[in-house]
């Protein structure tokens, strides 16, 4: 076990003496083995591999520590630690054995802490203390870790900004057990004399600066842990590259992964949460709020994992600093930059390429972050566009069944679409001991042009009404343009302040605007001689929504056990949408302003070492409805054991900003976002309550979860041709109506996670139910189209020195669809026809099931190029199962045909990166 | 024991299995006719809607009694009119700017739909009723050949109403405008348009008027039943529930169309 610790640096170079005193003497008493050797001015590297070769030894190194030291002596045979002495004399090296064999050099002084008890006399009591836990290698804060006092209940969470608060602490030679997602769980032993009110704790990396094999630490948290909260999960970005993907690393799609998240739904990187869509999932980014989360027609999320140091997801029943949203809620902090050194890196797959810049200034109290991600047209990205790999089957009522390659709606077969997008994020931070300032910034956009141009001479005739015509210099063009772009723009400025020991707060201004524009339309022009005809037609759809918020969020900390926070908040909402066509007919068109302000207090506090209650409260006005809305939230968990947690939470949530689809099979479903009035968009209402029971080892945890919430006022977007009077007066008027419902989804998750080893993982399996219930509909509730009765999910990796090969596995019940029971065509005056159909109940029919397994295998690279690196190979849909999307349908000699319009078959990717660090 | 807690949540499992729904079976009435003012009533097609599983389309119901009612309250029954589903009563001669509603009982559910037979356009007019064209023999007449000008259809167009145009020639073997590519067995001009409010098409002669001879320009008036059909029909699933029809408890189409005509003559210059 390891710690660094920083200490003045008078202080420093007297410990650092003691502490190579000591660990010398501390090896020699372990370290049987003896060695020898020659190395007559090789470098370090080499004499390094010559032992590890000879005597079995395994280093733990970082590269730059150990780059152009070069060792000319000759060691006799002696113990392991005399022979390391020697060796290493007047390289600045420091090292530390944990025997039998493995090593750990590092310019910096290295301690072992003494778990069994502290070599000094206790000087002070009941202490408190706090610090900060920052990553070992970049200088990173670290938010959401772990600090515990052995042996006590005494513990804390690191905030947002990594400050924890220890209080009560028995005395100032404890050892405090340090453990954050994705690093490797360390110890700090407490020393008398340390600055207690400023500590600084550094954390490694799983698998970071891991040279010729070795894992230092026996526990390491993985890239998932569930067991923090109620319906509360942690995923550390930097382990996501060990599962498959489509190349590229993705937050999202790795969410998609965790028990009582759908993980079926290839075509969205939006989480269905607990029976939720994604519009009820909050995406906070920094602070500010993310609309928009897919890239590529969600192939990919919209976040740079480069730019991401930590993702919590809450799943419900989330605290009261949480609103705005029915069903979970996705915070994520971005990275903030390595503080203590430049460093460079970038990435490329099959997909895109992608790069990134950390900058420290002031010192080590400032960083700067930017990263960049742009695509490519590849062959590969033309795949995924035009979802070709899988050929879609039409089956005829006889059996038998023909194929037909899917154009998906955004596509065409006679051209091939251009696409691409990008995402830049940037940050600028500057910490203090007890501010931190920081502005972060995010800009994503995809762009589509779906265009086709023709250019064509008809000498001789044509047209579809005979050869008539001549040879003319008659120039006929038809265009037919179809473009596209949306994304998101945000930026948050926030303010963070340690007030002392009990109080912190953190105010925040942000901006966030998502847009959606769509141009599509028919040009088409015919010149003759000397006069041209033009025609214009087609649909033009805009959609700019802007959230301008600020908050001010306050944490203190009264005594041990007890915490409250409580706060403000603030959004200014503008939303447009403009749906025309023809360029003169408005088919709809919003323009909505409001304003959202509240506060909330929440506390937290611990009863006998063995309940949690955390109750709050939350209210919010809100101005298009001139109401007032009051949110409470209760949190509860009971620690039966060590190892037994009860737990429940139930709360009230609103919703005020909706995402609405607007379904359009041929030309591609489309989404808007519209602000609430109260009338045709009502606010929306959900109750949660959720209980569960989880078991937890160090090697394994179980968890159970059971959740039912009730939804009220969800809405749905419809556009109809109506009817309206009789006789000569009579119309057919376009009608938008906006539907109004209720529902209920209920369901019940198990996971089974094995957390440690070289073997790491999870199964999950969720059992759940999501009903709508819609007067239009009728008077019976129906599945929503999200519903997943059954959803199996394995994911397993496996390390192996520099090697990593992961697997995942899911399985999901079909999702429901509305299908056609029935057939008919009518004959049009003019000799066409058109189908029509009777349709099922809503819903009423499923899919078939899902499912889909993917591997993937990485390879580390401690050297390479200057830096080092990382290379993976993700085979994706592996036994190419052909999962049904939706389908389509048309009436063919009088039977109807049926296609499946399938998701991706087996689709193999790559990517490398390097960084410099 | 503890191992047994989880499966107390288990039991929940089995009480929240359902049975997935089964698709239904479908047997329903279809109907399609069109009533033109000024004619009689000789073709309402019924069928069967196809079910979802059929391998074949479903046998026609020739043993219907459906009945026409006109808004006086007189009932004509329709027969079979040889053809199988096809019924009809000649004895009913469609008048325009009149209601008529159609009533058939089918496993003992009562189908039913009305209309409105709209009324004629009025002041149908064309620009031109006569135009000149060089027939084109051979390559110096195409040199030669002019851009003949377009030919205005206007009418009196009603607010909210919808019209569409048929342009029609009439003769039986009429010479071809461009002899020289002239191919054997090509269709004479015979095109409609789509419905809209709009009162004027204009034809482009060039294009359009590939033959000499008489045409027939026919300007229909439809019901919004029937514009409907017309409508962007995805076939996707956001557009399944949409059922665009005018009849209850059926499906179909059961419209009114009125119509007046004007003609035009192309002759060789």
């Amino acid at each position: 076990m390891k710690i660094w610790y920083c200490l003045p640096r008078k202080k420093a170079c007297i410990a650092l003496m003691l502490l190579a005193f000591a660990l010398n003497l501390e090896a020699q008493e372990k370290a049987e083995k003896k060695i020898q050797g020659s190395y007559p001015g090789l470098s370090l590297d080499l004499v390094l591999l010559d032992l590890k070769i000879g005597y079995g030894l395994e280093f733990k190194y970082d590269l730059k520590d150990i780059q152009g030291i070069r060792i000319s002596k000759s060691i006799p045979k002696l113990p392991l630690s005399e022979a390391m002495t020697k060796l290493l004399e007047g390289t600045g090296l420091y090292f530390d054995i944990e025997p039998p064999n493995k090593i750990t050099l590092s310019k910096i002084p290295i301690e072992k802490p003494d778990i069994k008890g502290s070599r000094f006399q206790p000087t002070a009591f009941d202490l408190t203390v706090t610090g900060i836990v920052k990553d070992g290698t970049s200088g990173e804060s670290l938010p959401f870790a772990n600090v515990l006092v052995e042996g006590s209940t005494v513990g804390a969470t690191t905030n947002v900004d990594g400050w924890f608060t220890l209080f009560e602490v028995p005395s100032d030679t404890v050892l405090l057990q340090i453990s954050y997602i994705g690093y490797t769980t360390q110890y700090f032993r407490l020393k008398p004399g340390m600055d207690f009110s400023n500590l600084s704790i550094r954390l490694l990396a799983s698998g970071q600066v891991l040279q010729e094999v070795t894992v230092v630490s026996a526990k390491k948290e993985q890239m998932m842990k569930a067991s923090t909260g109620i319906s509360q999960i942690s995923v550390a970005p930097a382990q996501l590259k060990a599962l498959p993907s489509l190349g590229e690393k993705d937050i999202f799609r790795s969410l998609q992964l965790l028990p009582g998240v759908s993980g079926s739904n290839e075509g969205s990187s939006g989480l269905y949460v607990r029976g939720g869509t994604p519009d009820q999932n909050l995406v906070l980014f920094d602070g500010f709020t993310v609309y928009h989360v897919d890239h590529l027609f969600g192939f990919f999320s919209a976040f740079n994992s480069n730019a991401i140091k930590d993702v919590q997801l809450y799943k419900g029943g989330f605290e009261a600093k949480y609103g705005g949203r029915l069903s979970s809620v996705v915070d994520i902090t971005g990275k903030d930059g390595n503080t203590e050194q430049f460093n460079i890196g970038g990435g490329i797959s099959l997909l895109s390429v992608n790069a990134f810049a950390e900058i420290p200034f002031a010192k080590g109290k400032g960083s700067i972050l930017l990263t960049g991600r742009r695509s490519f047209q590849s062959g590969f990205y033309n795949n995924l566009l035009e979802f070709s790999d899988g050929d879609n089957e039409t089956e005829e009522p006889d059996g038998e069944s023909e194929t037909e390659t899917f154009m998906p709606p955004f596509a065409n077969t006679s051209t091939q679409p251009e696409s691409w997008f990008y995402d830049l994020n940037g940050k600028v931070t500057w910490r203090s001991n007890r501010d931190v300032f920081s502005l972060s910034f995010y800009n994503g956009k995809d762009n589509l042009d779906n265009s086709r141009y023709s250019d064509e001479n008809t000498f001789g005739g044509g047209g579809p009404f005979g050869g008539g015509g001549g040879g003319l210099d008659l120039n006929f063009q038809l265009d037919v343009l179809d473009l596209s772009d949306w994304g998101n723009t945000g930026s948050a400025l926030k303010w963070s302040r340690r007030w002392n020991d009990k109080l912190y707060s953190n105010a925040l201004v942000s901006y966030s605007n998502y847009f959606s524009h769509r141009t599509r339309g028919i040009n088409s022009v015919i010149e003759r001689d000397t006069t041209t005809t033009e025609q214009r037609s087609g649909t033009v759809e805009d959609n700019n929504l802007r959230d301008y918020s600020a908050k001010w969020d306050w944490e203190w900390k009264p005594a041990l056990g007890h915490q409250i926070g409580f706060g403000v908040f603030g959004t200014a909402f503008d939303i447009k949408y403009d749906y025309v066509q023809n360029d003169t007919t408005t088919v709809l068109s919003r323009d909505d302003q409001g304003l959202l302000g509240g506060a909330y207090l929440q506390s937290k506090s611990t009863f006998f070492e063995k309940l949690i209650l955390m109750p709050g409260l939350r209210f919010s006005y809100f101005e298009p409805t001139g109401k007032t809305y009051i949110e409470p939230r209760l949190q509860f968990q009971y620690l039966a054991s060590d190892r037994i947690k009860l737990k429940a939470a139930t709360g009230r949530f609103y919703q005020f900003a909706n995402r609405i689809i607007r379904e359009d099979v041929a030309q591609g479903s489309r989404d808007f976002w519209v602000l609430a009035d109260g009338n045709n968009v009502p606010v929306g209402q959900s109750d949660h309550f959720i209980a569960g029971l989880s078991y937890e080892t160090d090697q394994y945890l179980f968890d159970v979860e059971g959740y039912y919430k009730i939804l009220d006022n969800i809405t749905e977007y419809s556009t109809r041709f109506v009817l309206n009077g009789f006789g000569p007066g009579a119309s057919l008027d376009f009608e938008e109506n906006f539907y109004n419902g209720t529902g209920i989804a209920k369901g019940i998750e198990w996971l089974a996670q094995k957390k440690a080893g070289k073997i790491t993982g999870w199964v999950s399996y969720t059992l759940g139910q999501v009903t709508h219930q819609f007067d239009v509909y009728g008077a019976d509730a129906f599945p929503a189209a999200h519903d997943v009765t059954h959803e199996l999910k394995i994911v397993g990796m496996y390390q192996v020195g520099k090697w990593s090969f992961g697997g995942t596995f899911i399985y999901a019940t079909g999702k429901p669809y509305t299908a056609p029971l029935g057939a008919y065509t009518v004959a049009l005056l003019d000799g066409n026809t058109t189908d029509h159909f009777a349709v099922s109940n809503k819903n009423a029919l499923r899919l078939p099931d899902y499912h889909r397994l993917d591997l993937s295998v990485n390879r580390d690279f401690d050297r390479f190029w200057g830096g080092q690196a990382s290379m993976g190979l993700s085979l994706f849909n592996l036994y190419g199962r052909q999962n049904t999307w939706y389908k389509e349908y048309e009436v063919v000699d009088g039977v109807i045909l049926e296609t499946d319009v399938n998701f991706l078959g087996f689709t193999p990717s790559l990517y490398f990166n390097w960084s410099l660090k | 024991m503890k191992k047994y807690l989880f499966l107390i949540p288990a039991l929940w499992l089995f009480w929240a299995c359902e049975e997935e729904a089964t698709p239904q079976t479908i047997d329903e009435l279809t109907v399609e006719a069109f009533l033109y003012a000024g004619q009689t009533l000789d073709s309402v097609k019924f069928w069967k809607i196809i079910p979802f599983d059929a391998t074949e389309a479903p046998a026609y119901p020739n043993d219907l009694v459906p009945v026409v009612v006109d808004e006086n309250g007189q009932a004509y029954p329709l027969q079979l009119m040889g053809e199988e589903g096809v019924y009809g009563n000649s004895d009913l001669l469609i008048e325009a700017e009149k209601t008529y509603t159609i009533e058939v009982i089918y496993h003992d559910k009562t189908i039913s739909a009305s209309t409105y037979v709209p009324g004629q356009p009025l002041r149908l007019e064309l620009s031109d009723s006569t135009i000149y064209r060089k027939q084109i023999n051979d390559f110096t007449d195409i040199q030669d050949m002019q851009i003949p000008d377009p030919i205005e259809i206007t009418w009196q167009a009603e607010a909210g109403a919808y019209y569409f145009v048929q342009v029609k020639n009439i003769e039986n073997d009429p010479d071809a405008v461009n002899a020289l590519f002239e191919e054997e067995g090509i269709e004479l001009p015979d095109f409609l348009t789509e419905p809209s409010s709009n009162s004027y098409y204009t034809i482009n002669v060039f294009r359009e008027i590939t033959h000499f001879g008489t045409y027939e320009v026919r300007v229909y008036r439809v019901n919004p039943e029937y514009v409907a059909l017309y409508e962007d029909n995805s076939s996707g699933a956001g557009a399944l529930n949409e059922i665009r029809t005018n009849v209850q408890n059926g499906y179909g189409i059961f419209t009114g169309v009125n119509s007046t005509r004007i003609y035009f003559e192309v002759k060789k210059l």
